[in-house]
């Protein structure tokens, strides 16, 4: 079923939009990711689902109900900041039972679903702290758990990864995992981090210039994107211009068997780590001269000029040396055609 | 901007501005008998009494005004700075005594204070003299500015100092291109601030002053017991002046910021 | 109470002590010897101490003097009155103010600056002004007069120099709204729009967000800037000198009546009651703190 569904809705401040006529339909239980670079209005998204601003035009509609005219806190979802936004003069149990407080349910009765939420958020222990006595990382759980323990539809992310280093990146991941797989909670969250977007979401949104790009799963993204845009917001460098005949794309030198109609002018993509390195001729393998080398731990990104192009190659072993020749062979999986 | 917040501004600004209607017509009017709405005579009668009768009297209670508030700023911005600083940036023990103690002279009247000292500065020879008059004002102008400063720095991130010095800057150097740059804006709120305090002082510049430091305030007193209201209108507008033509001023330096705390 | 409201920063930071006494020294020294020495010396006055002559006595009789004077009563009524029911009004007002003004305010620049116009001018002034609009033969009156609302002056309902001290308060009010809001605005533009955006979508309606997220979030601004105008009110001499009755006296102005007398021996009786002003300040700041105290531990919800 269909939880949120948004139709055709432009989202803005003062009448400009910066999101223009967006549709996207979020199943029951889904995790979705609005994936776009930052000041693209993603968070503007968010707000207006959740209330805080009017859209500019269209329809939101949570639990198959219009919710347009709805005030911010009768709706079914809770949107959770990119700023943890605790109140300062509460301690973190407080925090959590805000929402609940707010429903007039009694501190007795909300006790349970707190102690639960602190549980599942790991953050036993720290139930009497002050805000300002957190770290960032149990900041952000405590914002996650207070907006949880309202048990909405429809949970709102707002880059729910952005703030913290690395290592609380990976801890809060997992924690977002561990809350769904608990929950089952429908979730729709807005990141400018591919990887952040790639790894959390069943599927991903890419807004580019405020118009839905390309909306899909995150491995048809990555390997199947709509256009060249798509694919370099991926980190995909190698787009070569040339020509299909006979399920056969060609760009000079360079030929690779695809299953395609025939095209004059189409453009491949072809993933960077997915290219092959031989050191001596294999039989359709491209010569090329490495020109630049960089170590970037899982892999060492290499530049690599043939005759017509120059493409990059991901690979796993770091035994080349600038100059070096080198043979590339493409295989057809490797290739991705836009027309 | 709806209607609603444009009436809401519409009547703030009707409010503000009410007040200063009875004081301007007043200033201009020659005759305005009971119970005539308006003037029956318009005229610059009070103004021009201001200007060349009173003249002297009147420039020499603006220059002591402005000079004694002057003063008063300089030596509370001076002595406030570091203590601000101490009390903004750092934690140490006895802290919240400290700052209570300091900013206490702002709830208590400077009326008890001044009588209290007042015939010791008599014994030191400091009544009715400027010197005196600049400590009696001291006493609250400085927690008030204290108060001001504290805040900024507050929100100050000494980590600034220390890039600077790592980037070769001298101590003083510091003071002068990052630190006093940075607090800027604090510094002129708790600058106008302290004019502005010292500036509307009547009772203690009166008692340790004893009439014999005329200011604007104790000029406009003596005013008002003679009765003679366009005098005094007049003389009231004089005694805002400065004030709101600080206040363009700082408007225009500071922008948005405004003046939280000034009163 | 006065001390800003975010000082994480500062508990991370130390300092060496010989520093820290080379920064506060100067400020400390003078506020010991020119506050704590009026006060110091003031009590020793009005204890009995005749300072430069022989005639030295330890005695409470000025504190008893001005104490059971039957007027003690009545003025020290008058003060509270006029000093609490300004206090309240412009912390009223203020709130409605600052909440309304928080969206809005960053987009008007003008209307900042129009409400700081009252900031800058002195009590005097406005109090003058009050007088010559709301003065029996005020502008007011005469306004009422014109639209045949009254008869005159006579029939015009007394505003100055009244028992109820209209035109105090009206002084009062219209001096410290702007000085109340501004301390509200200060901590509400910081991060009230996004706590109460956060507030919004944990289901809190907008009394709720009201009374759980702006209220407590201002109140330490708003309890000082409503304090340090209730003080100001209480020992405040010009305005209930300028606008009062004659009788009752507010403090203040009875306490300088007495020090400036022509008899000297009523000298002592002034300084004590600007000392009964500075307790009684005191006082009620400790009161007020006690009470913020209690009101901070209900608000914390248990269970």
């Amino acid at each position: 079923m269909e939880q949120l569904i948004l139709d055709n809705i432009s989202a803005g401040y003062r009448g400009r939009p910066v999101i223009k006529e967006l549709s996207l339909a979020v199943q029951e239980g889904e995790m979705v990711a609005i994936l776009g670079p930052s000041g693209e209005g993603k968070t503007t998204i968010l707000k207006t689902i959740a209330g805080l601003l009017p859209p500019l035009g269209g329809h939101i509609l949570i639990n198959g109900l219009e919710v347009n005219r709805i005030a911010a806190e009768k709706r079914d979802v809770v949107l959770v900041f990119q700023k943890p936004l605790l109140f300062p003069f509460l301690n973190v149990h407080d925090n959590i039972g805000f929402g609940l407080r707010m429903q007039g349910i009694r501190s007795k009765q909300s006790a349970m679903q707190i102690a639960e939420m602190v549980e599942l958020t790991g953050l036993k222990g720290l139930e009497r702290r002050k805000v300002h006595q957190l770290s960032g990382g149990q900041q952000q759980r405590v914002a996650l758990a207070r907006g949880l323990v309202l048990r909405p539809s429809i949970l709102l992310l707002d880059e729910p990864l952005s703030n913290l280093d690395a290592d609380l990146r990976h801890q809060m991941r997992e924690l977002i995992q561990h809350i769904r797989q608990q929950t089952g909670i429908t979730t729709l969250f807005v990141t400018h981090d591919q990887s952040e977007a790639l790894m959390l979401s069943d599927r991903i949104a890419l807004l580019l210039q405020g118009r839905l790009r390309q909306l899909g799963t995150p491995h048809e993204l990555f390997y199947q994107p709509q256009d060249t845009e798509v694919a370099s917001f991926f980190g995909c460098p190698n787009l070569l211009k040339g020509t299909i005949q006979d399920n056969i794309f060609s760009s000079c030198e360079i030929h690779v068997p695809v299953i395609s109609a025939n095209h004059d002018q189409c453009t491949a993509i072809i993933r960077p780590e997915q290219i092959n390195l031989a050191p001596d001729g294999c039989p359709d393998a491209v010569k090329g001269t490495v020109t630049s080398i960089s170590f970037e731990g899982v892999y060492t990104r290499l530049a690599i000029e043939t005759s017509s192009c120059e493409l990059t190659v991901f690979s796993s072993s770091n035994q080349y040396s600038r100059g070096e020749q080198v043979y590339l062979s493409i295989p057809s999986s490797a290739v991705h055609i836009i027309a | 901007m709806n209607k609603r917040s444009f009436l809401l501004g519409l009547s703030i600004i009707a409010a503000v501005l009410l007040p200063f209607l009875p004081l301007l017509l007043w200033s201009v009017s020659n005759q305005w008998f009971y119970p005539a709405l308006l003037p029956q005579q318009f005229g610059l009668r009070s103004w021009q009494y201001i200007l060349s009768t009173a003249g002297q009297q009147i420039t020499e209670g603006l220059v002591q005004s402005t000079s004694l508030a002057l003063v008063t700023t300089c030596c509370s911005l001076t002595v406030a700075l570091p203590a601000a600083r101490a009390l903004g940036l750092y934690c140490f023990p006895g802290k919240k005594a400290i700052g209570l103690f300091l900013l206490l002279p702002i709830i208590v009247p400077p009326l008890c204070v001044s009588m209290g000292y007042h015939l010791w500065f008599i014994r030191l020879g400091l009544a009715e003299t400027f010197a005196g008059v600049v400590m009696a004002h001291l006493t609250f102008c400085l927690p008030y500015t204290i108060f001001v400063l504290w805040g900024v720095f507050t929100d100050y991130d000494p980590d600034f100092e220390h890039q600077a010095r790592s980037l070769g800057a001298s101590p003083i150097q510091v003071l002068v291109n990052v630190t006093l740059p940075m607090i800027l804006p604090g510094i002129c709120i708790a600058a106008l601030f302290s004019f502005l305090l010292s500036w509307s002082q009547y009772l203690s510049t009166l008692i340790i002053g004893g009439g014999r430091l005329l200011t604007l305030p104790i000029l406009l007193f003596a005013l008002m017991d003679s009765g003679d209201r366009p005098v005094a209108a007049a003389v009231s507008l004089v005694f805002v002046l400065p004030a709101l033509f600080a206040l363009l001023v700082n408007a225009h330096f500071l922008g948005r910021q405004g003046m939280t705390g000034v009163r | 109470m006065f001390a800003p409201v975010t000082e994480d920063a500062a508990r991370t930071r130390t300092i060496e002590t010989a520093h820290l006494l080379l920064l506060l020294a100067p400020a400390l020294l003078i506020i010991l010897l020119l506050f704590g020495g009026g006060l110091l010396l003031g009590s020793l006055q009005a204890l009995g101490s005749q300072p430069f002559t022989e005639k030295s006595i330890f005695t409470f009789a000025h504190f008893i003097a001005v104490l059971t004077d039957p007027d003690f009563a009545t003025s020290f009524a008058m003060t509270m009155y006029i000093a609490t029911v300004s206090t309240l009004v412009a912390v009223l007002a203020s709130v409605a103010l600052a909440i309304s003004l928080v969206r809005c305010a960053a987009a008007n620049r003008i209307l900042h600056f129009f409400l700081q116009i009252p900031l800058t001018v002195p009590h005097l002034v406005i109090a003058i002004s009050l007088l010559f609009l709301l003065a029996p033969t005020g502008i007011l009156s005469r306004l009422c007069s014109f639209l045949g609302m009254t008869a005159g002056a006579a029939s015009f309902p007394l505003l100055i120099n009244d028992t109820y001290a209209i035109g105090i308060l009206l002084t009062y009010i219209w001096k410290e709204i702007p000085f109340i809001t501004f301390m509200i605005l200060a901590v509400l533009k910081n991060s009230g729009p996004e706590l109460d955006d956060a507030g919004r979508t944990l289901r809190a309606n907008a009394w709720q967000r009201f009374y759980h997220i702006t209220l407590p979030l201002i109140a330490p601004s708003l309890g000082a800037a409503g304090f340090i105008v209730f003080a100001f009110t209480f020992g405040a001499f010009e305005v209930p000198y300028l606008l009062g009755r004659t009788y009752p006296m507010v403090l203040p102005v009875w306490a300088y009546k007495n020090y400036a007398d022509i008899d000297l021996m009523a000298r002592p009786e002034g300084i004590a009651i600007g000392l009964i002003i500075a307790a009684i300040v005191i006082c009620s700041l400790l009161l007020s703190q006690g009470l913020m105290q209690i009101a901070r531990r209900q608000r914390e919800y248990p269970g």
